[in-house]
């Protein structure tokens, strides 16, 4: 249903360098979308080299599918335009809001999970594929608080907004760990409500821990912990494009290809050892 | 609570300074209470701004230092808030914002802000052919009363009451800004974009205001205007000031 690109890294202002002048080798990078919209100068020219040489990833962080304000028609208007440019192997955004009177948080705030929010998600949802044409990967996000009037778990809101929306899932296994010890859950009973169908592309990345709460901070290694869990869903997912992302004290490209070969590695182990029997997909439930 | 009404009181919690009062919305239990939950959010969306106003305008935060730079840009995300999805645009007010609300012993520090605002503009400006010297052998005697010519996206001319130059140059330059001259005279400026580096320099005032006009698609009788206090000197300054455009890559083409 999704192409699986490999193991790739984010791409950032800090190897824009190493991307125009030396083609590092990577299965595919990711670009924050609204970096590159409307935009044009080094960072565009670094987007298509880095195109050139291997598949590209759009990744957004501002459309807001979960929010009650209007879907941005400028901000729509924008993306579709780079879409069709760049050609993106795969697109994709947060389950989340932010925005309200007309202001951008900047931030990838949770949504309660309620059936009014539901059909709310499910129809923008919808309405953005519509736009785009073409699927959307919806990511879950890192929380800390939860809400009361939620009436579904949100691995069972994330598979409901697919099932429903025809759409796909980027599931940021480090975000799973976050949330599970932010509140209590098992990451695992996450991970196994997911439909295996729906699953484009995975996402890593290291966290605070400051033992009450766990940030996600996008910063330093990839912990034991979401490598266990990593483990985990590529035995589950099977051969899905999984990406590192490493946004804080971002260091030497090498040592970002260094956690994309880990990944990759780790993916071969798993894909190697005899499978598991595997969780029906919610269709089957 | 409707989804509407729980987002709107989640909003003026997170990014106003409504107390968390009502943590009906949010469950409760676990290490953190509602409003520490509420804060870790809070904090998140200060910083995050914060740390993009730092990254836009390294020039103005060498001349506040840390501690002022904190609370102008506190003042500012808060007249200010984001209404651009791209985090790129959140620093576009701020030189308006320097300038209705002077620093004291800097007043000049909104053109600083202004320049650095177009510098960085000019660097993510969409990319542009560029015109070359034939280009401007189109204009001829019979073509000059309609020819036009487009500036590439990059360019932008700034009017500012001091010159900011020195005071930029020895910032960029890791030397203490304190000790650079201001230019006491107004002083207009051009910002543009050569492949990816990024100039300024000064201009006249006629320049600044032919660039104005060739932005605005006057034609060349109309940009030579600007020059007309030149007397006869008018038409051959102004065609040094256009040859001088072309050669530093600020014409996108030439219309006849």
């Amino acid at each position: 249903m999704f192409p699986a690109l490999g193991h790739g890294v984010g791409l950032r202002t800090q190897h824009y360098a190493a991307f125009l002048e030396q083609s590092p080798r990577v299965d595919f990078v990711e670009a924050i979308s609204e970096n590159f919209m409307g935009l044009g100068g080094r960072p565009r020219a670094v987007l298509e080299q880095a195109r050139r040489d291997r598949p590209v990833a759009l990744h957004g962080v501002s459309l807001g599918i979960g929010s009650v304000e209007p879907l941005d028609q400028a901000y729509l208007k924008q993306w579709k335009a780079l879409v069709d440019e760049v050609q993106p192997a795969l697109v994709s955004d947060h389950l989340c809001w932010g925005r309200a009177h007309g202001h951008y948080s900047h931030d990838l705030w949770p949504v309660p999970y309620t059936e009014e929010c539901l059909a709310h998600v499910v129809d923008r949802v919808a309405r953005v594929q519509d736009v785009l044409g073409r699927r959307l990967l919806l990511e879950n996000v890192s929380s800390y608080l939860e809400f009361r009037a939620s009436e579904l778990t949100e691995w069972d809101f994330l598979a409901e907004v697919a099932r429903r929306a025809d759409c796909g899932l980027l599931l940021d296994v480090n975000n799973v760990y976050v949330s599970a010890r932010n509140h209590g859950f098992d990451a695992q009973t996450y991970l196994d409500a997911i439909p295996l169908d729906r699953v484009g592309q995975l996402h890593l990345a290291g966290h605070q821990d400051r033992g009450h709460l766990v940030i996600d901070t996008h910063e330093g290694h990839v912990c034991d912990a979401v490598w266990s869990l990593y483990r985990y869903a590529v035995r589950r997912f099977g051969d899905v494009s999984c990406l590192i992302e490493w946004d804080e004290g971002v260091p030497a490209l090498p040592v970002l290809l260094a956690e994309a070969q880990k990944a990759r590695a780790i993916a071969a182990e798993e894909r190697a050892a005899p499978p598991p029997a595997r969780a029906p997909t919610l269709e089957a439930r | 609570m409707s989804l509407q009404a729980q987002q709107a009181q989640l909003w003026d919690w997170l990014v106003g300074d409504a107390p968390v009062r009502d943590t009906a919305v949010l469950v409760k239990g676990g290490a953190l209470s509602p409003d520490e939950r509420v804060n870790v959010y809070a904090e998140m969306y200060w910083l995050r701004l914060r740390d993009v106003l730092r990254s836009e305008f390294e020039q103005v935060l060498a001349v506040l230092g840390d501690e002022d730079f904190e609370v102008l840009a506190a003042k500012y995300v808060k007249a200010q808030p984001s209404t651009h999805f791209s985090l790129n645009w959140l620093g576009q007010h701020l030189p308006t914002f320097l300038r209705a609300n002077p620093v004291e012993g800097a007043p000049w520090l909104w053109a600083l802000a202004e320049l650095e605002w177009a510098r960085s503009q000019a660097f993510i400006a969409e990319a542009s052919p560029v015109a070359t010297a034939e280009a401007l052998g189109l204009v001829t005697p019979e073509t000059a009363e309609t020819a036009r010519f487009t500036l590439t996206p990059s360019v932008r001319v700034l009017r500012h009451p001091v010159d900011v130059r020195p005071v930029f140059r020895a910032i960029a330059e890791g030397q203490p800004w304190r000790e650079a001259r201001l230019g006491a005279t107004p002083t207009a400026l051009v910002v543009f974009r050569q492949g990816f580096a990024v100039f300024h320099d000064a201009v006249s005032d006629a320049e600044a205001q032919a660039l104005e006009l060739a932005r605005d698609g006057a034609t060349l009788p109309a940009v030579c205007e600007a020059f007309a206090a030149f007397g006869d000197e008018a038409a051959p300054r102004a065609f040094q000031a256009i040859a001088s455009w072309v050669n530093e890559a600020m014409v996108a083409r030439v219309e006849v």
